[in-house]
């Protein structure tokens, strides 16, 4: 086991060199497939939110879009569609793996591919789902209230249905920022560490204390073995 | 440490609750079926598109209800399509469809808009024929629901309607309440009535650029904010 400074080093050097790789086969190569893959899965979750808007989801271009039965009071007889930005939230999967990749330890092909794909699945999956549910709240609360809220004006049109309370209006702008700002970034580093708890545990969290150890007088290093004796034995128990 | 087991538990359990329930969403059947039919009447089926909204609403499902009644208020109005529109208008308004409830209303005032003085001095005094009272009541309970259209129909109606309808002072209290709601037109009917001292109100440059602001600024302080993303 490297010293933890040398680990944090080469994570870093693994991020510089995992993170484009991740991002690039992301968007030239798995983006659209992810896309289908999570369209059904998206799709099932907002109507068994919004059952009453008949919602189906469109995979078009660069958006989902979301058919509804949403009346519009000027034209009753049409119905209001949304636009998801799915890149938005499936970048998620593209920062988790950089990060999974990049994380250095003695591990097998197979354990690392395993943790892709438990990552992937368990994790970033079900934040996409959210984050998909999220954004698509704001904007129906959005329309449904008429009312600009944030970066965002309502379409012209009015559709029929009543509107949201202020306070749970300003609740779902929260959780707009929280689709879009928050989890897209945090998400997949909140995974990548719930995965990866013993290269924390040695690495990151006991690295400062364990350069502190090993640059102090001889004893006083004797009172802070632990620290980093049990940093080296967690990260040689991966 | 890594609890891998635990995990792959998870991602074994969590299918096992998630499908049921994600199968049971699928399920909301006359929904999916009413967005087909819209479809369908939109890419010019309308045979088959009606047949299945008719089918629907004899179902009692509310929003076909609405949309047959829709279908049937549009387009040339002879009495029967209109005794229809009406029938069906009804049974969703009365299972609390918001957008029949609010055509209902129109409905019901129709005769005030059409039959000028006499119908509206009817309405006014509660004994209105056609239903014009019902409709004045509906609307305003829309209203009071937060339905900003309502807000505004009302407002429009006491400013311009007919003349035993005429009220500036409820005019204005519907205009402010749709503004303080966000409501552009409101809004601007507010900028323009303080500029001009109209609804009642004494010329107020001062409150028709504080409301005027309110269409200009967004909540991030930029002048001039338009549509976005």
């Amino acid at each position: 086991m490297l010293p933890p400074s040398a680990e944090l080093r080469r994570f870093g050097l693994g991020l510089l060199l995992a993170m484009p790789v991740a991002m690039a086969l992301w968007w030239f190569l798995l983006a659209p497939y992810l896309m289908l893959a999570m369209e059904p899965l998206v799709e099932w979750t907002l109507r068994l939110l919004w059952p009453q808007w008949g919602l189906g989801l469109e995979a078009k271009e660069t958006l989902w879009q979301v058919n509804t039965t949403l009346p519009i009071l000027e034209q009753p007889l049409r119905s209001a569609v949304f636009g998801l930005p799915w890149k938005r939230f499936s970048v998620a999967f593209a920062l988790f793996w950089g990060l999974a990749l990049a994380t250095p330890g003695a591990r097998p092909v197979l354990r690392r591919v395993r943790q892709l794909l438990l990552g992937s699945l368990a994790g970033i999956a079900p934040l996409v789902i959210l984050m998909a549910v999220l954004y698509f709240h704001f904007e129906l609360a959005v329309l449904i209230n008429h009312r600009p809220y944030l970066t965002v004006q309502p379409p012209p049109y009015h559709v029929l249905a009543l509107p949201y309370a202020d306070w749970q209006f300003h609740l779902i702008g929260v959780g707009r920022q929280l689709a879009l700002l928050i989890l897209p970034t945090l998400g997949p580093v909140a995974v990548w560490a719930a995965l990866n708890q013993p290269f924390l545990r040695a690495v990151v969290l006991s690295g400062p204390s364990a350069q502190i150890a090993t640059s102090l007088p001889a004893r006083a290093s004797n009172s802070l073995p632990t620290t980093a004796s049990t940093a080296s034995d967690r990260a040689d128990g991966t | 440490m890594i609890r891998l087991r635990s995990l792959l538990r998870l991602a074994v359990m969590l299918p096992a609750v998630l499908v049921p329930a994600l199968m049971l969403a699928g399920c909301d059947a006359p929904a999916q079926d009413l967005r087909k039919a819209m479809t369908q009447i939109g890419q010019g089926q309308s045979r088959a598109g009606f047949l299945q909204l008719q089918n629907l609403a004899a179902a009692g499902y509310p929003p076909a209800q609405f949309r047959l009644g829709m279908l049937y208020l549009q387009g040339q109005v002879s009495p029967e399509r209109l005794a229809k529109a009406e029938r069906w208008l009804a049974l969703a308004a009365g299972n609390g469809d918001v957008g029949a409830r609010y055509f209902q209303a129109l409905l019901w005032l129709s005769p005030i808009q059409r039959g000028g003085q006499g119908a509206a001095q009817s309405a006014a005094q509660g004994d209105a024929p056609g239903n014009a009272q019902a409709g004045l009541a509906q609307l305003e309970q829309l209203a009071a629901e937060g339905f900003v259209p309502a807000h505004l129909r009302l407002a429009r109606m006491h400013e311009a309607g007919p003349e035993p309808l005429r009220n500036q002072a409820r005019a204005l209290g519907w205009y402010r309440k749709a503004a303080e709601r966000g409501n552009r037109a409101a809004i601007q009917r507010l900028v323009e009535a303080y500029r001009q001292g109209e609804l009642g109100l004494a010329t107020d440059p001062e409150q028709a650029r504080q409301w005027q602001r309110r269409l200009t600024v967004d909540p991030f302080g930029r002048r001039g904010a338009g549509s976005s993303p």
